[in-house]
């Protein structure tokens, strides 16, 4: 699977798990972050996006892991996490 | 001369009588300076000529001043300054309120109110005032009643039949509905027997004991009976209000004369000498106590001619032009004129006006200056409270207590007060949030019942309202909490010039970021609307309320894309009761079930139930306020679609939740409706089956949500 193709669906993810309004996923900025300001998402999503993305991706983010904040700082920061750990 | 300012001393602070915080107080004082400096002059010359006699005249004449002259001269100067004094008192200003009134208190051609327009000339007198109240005293002392419903359009009527009944020491009882059921609630509330004293034809059939004050106005009484006007105690005379009250359950709230005298009292220590400039007209029907207070006791206590006839429309202002008239209206009234008024206003001459019932937007205040002339006064009360506080927002949004206001914050964050106005120790507390500064004043924060919390993070829905008008390109924003998924809030804003001008042509997700990032300071990220609207004007009735479930009627969701995304099944879900034949009842979860309304087979059927507050689905979500969560709600459309339209042989089970559309809370105990349709398709399909479902009340006036879920079959029993 190539890098864009990855962001793409990691993007639609994003819009349908969230059900965000107003937005397509090509409007999602790769380097732009997820949380606070940017897309605005808050801790509810998080717990939401992550469940989406372990259905989808199986990759998981458990609850010790400090790192997660890191994987989901932006779009790019999550396909990075999600090849290395399908390439595992 | 130490005894005479001991009793003025006396009479500052105390009595009947009193003199700080009167009407007359700037004039008394005024005197007060006169008479100080010619007295001082006076010793000044009476010590300079005794001085003279002592040094320079033989020792008879220094006996004959100041044994004799002198204070005869005094005694002069004593009596000079009395008769000077009396001649000014008349001519001063006073506030006469109705428990302390005489017959003399007026000139018998003073005016008290008038049809129309001032100058029309068709105005009731003082003498007419007199002769009126004697005539209906008559009346309402032939009546054995002690209670008396007192409905009057005209406040001229309502005056004098306010003041007949208080003089006979009955007990008043007001209402702004008046219907004859309505008049039957109160007059049980009442709990004992009721007369009715109105100038509405229509209300007389209302009731047994009903009298028609502009009959029995035709033949006033003429002096003597007009010369006589028995006293009204300001404590033992009783008003009684009848209020919708903010739940809808109407409340009979009680405060004597004095309480709201007391209040009359405040506004007329703090702005009587600039209203005695002005005639009167109202907006704000006299039932309610703010019409009571500023429409009726106000002027009648100053003494300035008030209209008779309530202005009904914004429109209407424009009659107001030429004198200078003192406005009594109400925001929602106010925001009306802005719309309507000609341009470049409505040309008043030194317009006076307060609003009270609700908040005015700085926005429009600013724009009722525009077009009205003058800022609006704000009065900050209730119906329990009377009036409690007052701002001219254009200095700020601070309320400034009246006087005599005792002010305290509850645990809960509200507005706890006592003043004269309330009767009682306790006080009254409010449901209105405040924050409480340290000069005594206070801002308000918005509704304590505005007040949700959004997973488990609370939030006043006025606060984040406020932020968003903070930004200056919104006039108006309301925001509600909804859930499906989750909790979260949504906004509903509507755009002022400014905000159109900016946000002309650009991509919605845009704007959304834009007010995001505004509020992104001072909200956590959870409670920054995830949902906008950009409405033209928010849903309202015609007093200006806001009619939160429409608000969020906005934020439904669009339908769902059609087709579905192919999804793995998912796992049956684990083991109900065993199916039940076909019977009247169904079986839902948790040991409860539903009886079957209409069952047309094998697509259509309603059944109806209810949830006892004991359910586990009201667990804990919101605690205090119970609602029926997605997840229970799509449980109990499974629970009922398995049962009645599995085929034979065959279980349905879900394939996927689609959509759900939150329209009203399901209440605990509410009787429920719930309407199931299955979509029709070809028997062999393997494509999952959707299900459209509505939740209603029984009759279907509320509709409580409305959704759809897929679902496939398998072989056997589950």
């Amino acid at each position: 699977m190539g890098a864009g193709e990855l962001k793409l669906e990691i993007k639609q993810l994003i819009v349908s798990a969230l059900e965000l309004e107003d937005l397509q996923p090509e409007n999602i900025v790769d380097t732009e972050p997820l949380f606070g300001e940017g897309l605005g998402l808050d801790s509810i999503d998080a717990l939401e996006l992550g469940v989406a993305l372990k259905k989808k991706f199986g990759v998981t983010f458990s609850a010790e892991n400090t790192d997660n904040k890191k994987h989901f700082a932006s779009i790019n920061a999550l396909a990075a996490y999600i090849e290395a750990e399908s390439g595992q | 001369m130490a005894f005479r300012f001991a009793l003025l001393a006396d009479k500052l602070k105390k009595g009947p009588h009193k003199i700080k915080g009167s009407l007359g107080e700037k004039y008394v004082a005024a005197y007060c300076r006169k008479v100080t400096l010619a007295w001082c002059l006076f010793f000044v010359l009476n010590g300079s000529v005794s001085a003279f006699t002592v040094f320079a005249l033989p020792e008879a004449a220094w006996a004959l001043y100041n044994g004799g002259i002198s204070y005869i001269l005094m005694g002069a100067f004593f009596a000079v300054e009395l008769a000077i004094r009396n001649i000014k008192d008349k001519t001063t200003p006073r506030a006469i309120p109705l428990s302390a009134f005489t017959p003399t208190s007026r000139k018998a051609d003073a005016v008290l109110c008038y049809s129309g327009a001032f100058s029309s000339g068709k105005h009731l007198t003082w003498a007419d005032f007199l002769a009126g109240t004697a005539a209906l005293r008559r009346v309402v002392e032939a009546a054995p009643q002690r209670r008396w419903v007192l409905y009057c359009q005209d406040y001229g009527h309502f005056l004098l039949a306010y003041a007949a009944l208080l003089q006979c020491n009955k007990e008043v009882w007001l209402s702004a509905h008046l219907s004859a059921a309505y008049v039957a609630e109160m007059a049980a509330e009442a709990q004992e027997e009721t007369a009715l004293l109105c100038d509405d034809e229509a209300a007389l059939g209302f009731w047994p004991c009903s009298f028609y004050v502009p009959r029995i106005l035709e033949a006033p009484l003429t002096p003597p009976h007009s010369q006589e006007a028995p006293p009204i105690h300001a404590q033992a005379s009783h008003i009684v209000i009848y209020t919708s009250g903010t739940t809808g359950n109407p409340k009979a709230v009680c405060h004597s004369l004095g309480e709201l005298e007391a209040d009359n009292a405040f506004i007329l220590a703090q702005w009587g000498e600039e209203l005695l400039k002005h005639k009167l007209c109202s907006t704000v029907s006299p039932h309610h106590i703010y019409g009571l207070l500023y429409s009726v006791m106000l002027p009648f206590t100053l003494g300035i001619p008030f209209r008779r006839e309530r202005l009904e429309c914004a429109e209407s202002f424009a009659q107001l032009a030429g004198e200078p008239h003192c406005i009594v209206s109400v925001p929602a009234l106010l925001k009306r004129a802005v719309e309507v008024a000609p341009e470049g206003g409505f040309g008043l001459a030194s317009p006076w006006l307060f609003s009270s019932g609700g908040a005015i937007p700085l926005q429009t205040a600013a724009a009722v200056e525009r077009v009205i002339g003058v800022w609006p006064i704000e009065i900050y009360g209730s119906t329990e409270t009377a009036g409690v506080a007052w701002r001219q927002s254009k200095a700020g949004a601070e309320w400034t207590p009246f006087e005599g206001v005792q002010l305290w914050k509850t645990e809960e964050g509200c507005l706890g007060l006592n003043s004269p106005c309330i009767g009682g120790e306790e006080g009254f507390v409010t449901g209105d949030l405040v924050d409480l500064l340290e000069d005594g004043r206070f801002c308000l924060q918005g509704r304590a019942d505005a007040v949700v919390k959004i997973e488990e993070k609370r939030v006043s829905l006025t606060e984040v309202e406020n932020r968003l008008l903070l930004c200056g390109l919104v006039e108006e924003a309301a925001v509600v909490a909804l859930e499906d998924k989750r909790q979260f809030l949504a906004a509903a804003v509507v755009l002022n010039a400014a905000g159109k001008k900016r946000f002309e042509n650009m991509p919605k997700r845009l704007v959304n970021a834009h007010f995001r990032e505004h509020l992104q300071p001072f909200l956590e990220n959870t409670l920054i609307p995830k949902r906008w609207r950009y409405v033209e004007a928010l849903p309202q009735n015609p007093q200006g309320k806001r009619l939160q479930q429409e608000v969020a009627a906005l934020f439904a969701p669009p339908a769902p894309p059609a087709p579905l995304p192919p999804l793995p099944p998912l796992p049956p879900l684990p083991p109900l009761p065993p199916l039940a034949p076909l019977t009247k009842t169904l079986l839902l979860p948790h040991g409860l079930a539903a009886s079957l309304r209409e069952y047309s087979p094998p697509h259509t059927a309603s059944v109806m139930f209810s949830l006892p507050e004991s359910s586990p689905y009201f667990d804990g979500h919101f605690p205090g306020f119970a609602i029926l969560p997605a997840v229970a709600q799509f449980e109990l459309v499974y629970a009922c679609a398995r049962q009645l339209f599995s085929p034979p042989g065959e279980t349905l089970f879900v394939h996927s939740a689609q959509r759900i559309k939150f329209m009203a809370r399901v209440a605990p105990d509410a009787p429920l409706c719930l309407e199931l349709r299955l979509e029709k398709q070809a028997p062999a399909a393997q494509t999952p089956q959707r299900l459209r479902f509505a939740l209603k009340s029984p009759g279907g006036e509320t509709v409580y949500s409305t959704g759809a879920i897929a679902f496939q079959t398998s072989k056997g029993p589950p």
